[in-house]
C-alpha cells in the first residue's frame, strides 16, 4: 500500500501533506501533553515496533502471506494520537532510508496508514467493544475495527491513485498513475477485502486476546485507560467527520470540474447515486468531443502551458489545505471556549 | 540460517528472511557511506536539500528529456562519489521501478493515440500499443526509476548519524530528529526479539501445522512485542532520566557550509530551475 515516488502528481502530494498536517500537529501536542518527558522514548520504541510489525508474514487461509500495517492494533493499546505519530515516523524512516513509499508520497501514505486507518479503526473497536468488554467481545471488536481500517487505508490509496489521470497532459499522455478509479478501486479491493484484510484482522485479534488474557493490565492501568486524553475526544471525533465529508466529496467535486476522464466518472456516479443527472451526462458528451479535454481552472485557456496549469493546481490545493486549517483552528477555539466556560 | 532460504515459502522463513534483508541494507549502505568520494565529502544538508529539489523536478517533469537529464545528473554524481554504477543502476531500476513497469503494461492498450503496434483488430475491440502510450510508459518509469535512484544516492553516501544531523540542522524540530534516532536504533533491537521468536518456533517445529494455529502464534508473537515495548520504552526513559534528561533535548554537533557545498547548492539550484522551466517550453511530445 506504500504509494512510490512518481506515481501521484506534485499537486496531490501538497494537498496530501496538507491533510496530514492538523493531524500530525494535534498528535504532538496530545502525545507531549499526556507523556511529558516520557514522548521522547515512548514514541520513539512504537514506531520502532511498527516498522518491524510490518516485516512479519502472517499466514492467510489459501496457503499465501500477507504483512499487517499494525497501526489499528497500536490505536487500542496506546490511543490513536499515539498510532499517527508512530506510524508516521516508521513510514518516514521506511521512505528515507529503506526506500519503502516515495519522499513525495509520505503526507499520502502517513493519511492513509498512519492517521484514517488508526482513527477509523479505532473508532470501530470502541463502538463495538462497549464499556467492560470480555476477552471474546475484545477480540473480536479489535478484528472487525482492523479489517475495516485497513481496507478504508486501501480505499484511500486507490481514491488517491485513481484521481491521477485528472493531470494528464494536453497529448492525452498519461504524466502520473495511468489508471483512473474504474481500476484502482478494483484492483485495491479485491486484495484488501481478501487476503490482506484477513491478515490484518486476525494479527490484530490474536495480538489483542494475548495481551488481554496475559496481560489485562495494559488495558486497565496500562496506557489505553491511563491516557484517556490520549483517545480520540472531540477535537479528534471532529477531525474524523471533516474526513469523511472530504473523501465523499473530493470525488464528486471532480465530477463537478468536468475531470478527462468523464466516462468513467458518469459511470461511477451513476453506481453511487443510481443515475446520472441529466445536465452532467450532456456536458460529458460536450466534452467527449472537444478537441482539448478541458481541466484547467475556468480563468485559463485550454491552451495554456504546463507552468500555468501546475500553478493553477497548487493555488487550488494551497485554498484546500488552507481551508482545512480554518476549520481546524475553528473548531479548536470554540471547544476550547466551551471548555473554558464549563470549568468556570 | 542458510537452511531457513530453503524454506521461504513457509511464513517463518519469509519473515526471517524480510528481516535479515533489512538488516542486511542497513549495514551495506552504511558500509558505503564511509567510502571517499564527492557526495560523502558534502555537508549532509546540502545533500538533502539537493535530493529534495531533484526529486520534486522529476515530479513535476512533463518531458522524458527533462527525467532522462535529472537521470544523468544523478549517475554523474555517483560516478564521483566512487560508487559501483552497475550495482547502484541495478538497485535503482529492480525493484520498484520494475514493478512499476509491469503495471504499466495493460495501459500501454488504454491509452488512445496513433497506433504503433497493432496486436488485434476487430470490430468490438482493438488491441494497439500507440505513440502516446508508449511515451507515458517510458516517462512513468523513467519518473520512478529517477526518485529511487535519487533516495538511493543520498542513503549510499550519507552515514545514517549525519542524515540525522543534517535534518536536526534544517529546522526540523529537535525532537522529531531525536525520534527518529531513537527510533532507527530500536527498529534493530526489536528486529532481533522477533527474529529470536520466529527462529525458536523454526528450531521447534517438525511438522506442517493448521493456518489457524500459525495466525494464533503470529497474534501472540506480536503481542509479545508490544508487552517489550512498553517495558523497553519505560527503561529507556528510566536510563534518560538516571543521566539527567528533564525533556529538553540538546546535541554537540555544528556544521560549517564550505565554500564546496555553497557550491553545491547553488549549481543545484540553478540546475533545477533550469530544468524546470526549459521543461515548461519544450513543445508537447
Amino acid at each position: 500500500m506504500h504509494i512510490p515516488d512518481g506515481y501521484l502528481s506534485p499537486a496531490t502530494a501538497v494537498v496530501m501533506y496538507g491533510a496530514a498536517a492538523p493531524f500530525w500537529y494535534q498528535a504532538v501536542g496530545k502525545v507531549k501533553e499526556v507523556l511529558k518527558s516520557r514522548a521522547a522514548p515512548f514514541v520513539a520504541v512504537f514506531a520502532a515496533f511498527c516498522f518491524v510489525i510490518q516485516m512479519l508474514n502472517i499466514p492467510v487461509p489459501g496457503g499465501t502471506t500477507a504483512h499487517a500495517v499494525g497501526s489499528v492494533l497500536m490505536a487500542i493499546v496506546l490511543g490513536p494520537w499515539a498510532a499517527v505519530i508512530g506510524g508516521s515516523t516508521a513510514l518516514i524512516i521506511q521512505a528515507f532510508f529503506f526506500g519503502d513509499g516515495g519522499i513525495t508520497a509520505i503526507g499520502a501514505n502517513c493519511f492513509n496508514m498512519a492517521i484514517a486507518m488508526p482513527f477509523v479503526g479505532y473508532a470501530v473497536y470502541r463502538l463495538l467493544a462497549g464499556r467492560l468488554p470480555s476477552v471474546r467481545r475484545r477480540t473480536i471488536a479489535a478484528a472487525i475495527g482492523a479489517y475495516i481500517g485497513v481496507n478504508v487505508a486501501a480505499l484511500l490509496t486507490a481514491l488517491e491513485l485513481g484521481l491521477q489521470p485528472v493531470f494528464w497532459s494536453e497529448g492525452g499522455k498519461a504524466l502520473y498513475n495511468p489508471y483512473g478509479l474504474g481500476v484502482t478501486i478494483p484492483a485495491m479491493m479485491t486484495v484488501h477485502l481478501t487476503i490482506i484484510g484477513i491478515a490484518e484482522a486476525a494479527v490484530t485479534g490474536a495480538a489483542i486476546a494475548y495481551l488481554a488474557r496475559r496481560h489485562s493490565e495494559i488495558f486497565e492501568d496500562g496506557w489505553a485507560a491511563k491516557g484517556k486524553s490520549l483517545a480520540l475526544g472531540k477535537m479528534g471525533w471532529a477531525l474524523v467527520g471533516i474526513l469523511g465529508a472530504l473523501v465523499i466529496a473530493t470525488p464528486l467535486g471532480l465530477i463537478g470540474t468536468g475531470s478527462a476522464d468523464f466516462e468513467w466518472a458518469a459511470e461511477q456516479l451513476k453506481g453511487m447515486v443510481g443515475y446520472v443527472p441529466s445536465g452532467l451526462s450532456s456536458m460529458g458528451t460536450v466534452w467527449r468531443f472537444a478537441p482539448l479535454p478541458d481541466y484547467t481552472l475556468p480563468t485559463l485557456g485550454a491552451n495554456s502551458g504546463f507552468l500555468e496549469q501546475s500553478l493553477a493546481y497548487i493555488l487550488s490545493a494551497v485554498v484546500g489545505v488552507s481551508l482545512l486549517f480554518v476549520v481546524f483552528f475553528a473548531t479548536r477555539i470554540i471547544l476550547n471556549r466551551r471548555a473554558n466556560r464549563n470549568a468556570t | 540460517m542458510l537452511r531457513l532460504t530453503l524454506r521461504r515459502r513457509d511464513f517463518v522463513g519469509r519473515s526471517l528472511s524480510g528481516m535479515t534483508g533489512v538488516l542486511e541494507r542497513a549495514l551495506y549502505s552504511e558500509e558505503e557511506a564511509r567510502q571517499p568520494g564527492l557526495l560523502q565529502s558534502m555537508d549532509p544538508r546540502v545533500k538533502i536539500v539537493a535530493v529534495l529539489l531533484l526529486i520534486l523536478t522529476a515530479a513535476l517533469a512533463h518531458h522524458l528529456i527533462t527525467v532522462g537529464v535529472v537521470y544523468g545528473l544523478v549517475l554523474l554524481l555517483a560516478y564521483f562519489s566512487n560508487l559501483s554504477l552497475s550495482s547502484f543502476a541495478k538497485r535503482g531500476w529492480l525493484g520498484i521501478t520494475l514493478f512499476s513497469a509491469a503495471v504499466f503494461v495493460p495501459a500501454l492498450f488504454l491509452l488512445p493515440g496513433h497506433p504503433l503496434l497493432v496486436l488485434l483488430e476487430g470490430p468490438p475491440i482493438r488491441l494497439a500499443i500507440t505513440d502516446a502510450s508508449l511515451y507515458s510508459a517510458a516517462l512513468f518509469v523513467g519518473r520512478v526509476g529517477t526518485s529511487v535512484s535519487l533516495a538511493l544516492l543520498l542513503v549510499s553516501t550519507t552515514r545514517w548519524a549525519d542524515q540525522l544531523r543534517g535534518m536536526g540542522r534544517l529546522r526540523v524540530p529537535e525532537v522529531f530528529v531525536v525520534v527518529l534516532g531513537m527510533t532507527y536504533r530500536y527498529i534493530f533491537l526489536l528486529l532481533r526479539a522477533a527474529s529470536n521468536l520466529f527462529l525458536a518456533r523454526a528450531s521447534r517445529t517438525v511438522s506442517a501445522t493448521s493456518g489457524a494455529e500459525q495466525r494464533r502464534w503470529a497474534g501472540s508473537a506480536v503481542g509479545v512485542l508490544v508487552k517489550r515495548s512498553v517495558k523497553l520504552s519505560a527503561d529507556v526513559h528510566l536510563a534518560m532520566q538516571a543521566r539527567g534528561f528533564s525533556g529538553t533535548i540538546r546535541t554537540l554537533d555544528e556544521y560549517i557550509m564550505r565554500d564546496e557545498d555553497w557550491l553545491m547548492l547553488f549549481l543545484t539550484a540553478f540546475a533545477v530551475a533550469g530544468l524546470i522551466l526549459l521543461d515548461g517550453r519544450l513543445p508537447w511530445g
